[in-house]
């Protein structure tokens, strides 16, 4: 089994690093593309905290040599052929998707009202649509405030999706490498003139919400 | 290293300056979007795809409802009977997920390049 960790314009050299299970990375390589993998006997994968990082660690090394599209955790293929297939199926899109996300990270945001909404059940039919409609425009408030403004600092931006009745927000946002200290400081200034508001900032990442329109699974 | 990816805390944050990497990029669209067809794992697998339409519907209800509610012309009669039924939708669909072991966030599917799909 083939595990992919991403993929980049073709590398001279792989970084030094393990990967899933200290498995060794190797490339496979088309004309222009390297697949970052490694290859194992057998695999019986889990979302666990060691394996995430496993996989973290391998794509912010390929971040440090240039431009990565990420593949999700848990992308395999069944051989290094199947891999290459696909490379070579799809070089077009990776290839505009690498320099759609060159020199770009990404900066994942959650935003949620303070205090918590109250969690308790509502007592009838009237109570139960008053609440979704108190949600829906407490979440109005947080896009207005707090998600629109910080665009201005991205080239991309992606809303995550969350539970009906909630009313957090969580943003991906597409930063150039040399604007995530301003776009930091827009985080915190909105904070600042939003108590009511939660905002938390995390990354940088490799741009995981940003290839989609590559396809690497 | 990787640990330590917060920018920016939240106001509120016990523990500053940790991440939780299963809930960064990198671990939130993965693994649950895929069906197990592991024998013991399957019967979950299928309840999280039939389930992930099946709130897909509830949502789209619930907007459509809160429409009508806004747009106005409804009876408070017909708001309660509105919002009772779209209590007791929400009420079923939090047993079925306790029932299969889900969360709010396995009820969700990547598309690829269309985004997600709630």
């Amino acid at each position: 089994m083939i595990y992919l960790y991403g993929i980049a314009p073709r590398l001279p050299d792989l970084p030094p690093v393990c990967g899933i299970g200290g498995g060794a990375l190797e490339a496979v390589d088309t004309e222009g593309l390297s697949a970052v993998c490694s290859r194992h006997a057998q695999l019986n994968l889990q979302l666990d905290e060691k394996s995430a990082w496993a996989h973290e660690r391998v794509v912010e090394a390929l971040m440090q040599l240039g431009p990565v599209l990420p593949a999700r955790f848990g992308t395999t293929f069944d051989s290094v052929d199947a891999v290459r297939l696909a490379l070579e199926r799809e070089a077009q899109s990776l290839e505009c998707g690498l320099a759609r996300v060159c020199g770009c990270v990404e900066l994942a945001l959650r935003v949620r009202s303070l205090p918590p909404e109250e969690s308790s059940p509502a007592a009838d039919g009237q109570a139960y649509v008053q609440d979704l409609l108190r949600a829906r425009r407490r979440r109005e408030a947080i896009i207005t405030q707090a998600v629109e403004p910080l665009k201005e600092f991205a080239v991309s931006s992606k809303e995550s999706a969350t539970a009906s009745g909630e009313a957090g927000v969580s943003v991906s946002y597409l930063v150039r490498t040399h604007d995530v200290e301003r776009f930091c400081g827009e985080v915190r200034r909105i904070q600042q003139e939003n108590r009511q508001l939660a905002l938390s900032c995390t990354g940088p990442w490799a741009p995981y919400s940003f290839t989609s329109e590559a396809a690497v699974s | 290293m990787t640990g330590e990816k917060v920018l920016v805390p939240p106001p509120d944050a016990a523990e500053p300056g940790r991440t939780d990497p299963l809930e960064s990029p990198a671990g939130r669209d993965v693994l649950s979007r895929r069906i197990n067809a592991e024998p013991e794992e399957v019967e979950k697998g299928l309840a999280q795809l039939v389930l992930t339409i099946v709130e897909l519907l509830r949502q789209l209800m619930e907007r459509q409802a809160l429409r009508r509610v806004q747009a106005g012309g409804l009876s408070d009669q017909q708001i309660e009977r509105l919002g009772h039924s779209l209590m007791l939708l929400a009420e079923r669909m939090d047993e079925l997920k306790e029932q299969f072991g889900l969360q709010d966030d396995d009820l969700n599917l990547n598309l690829g390049p269309l985004g997600n799909l709630m």
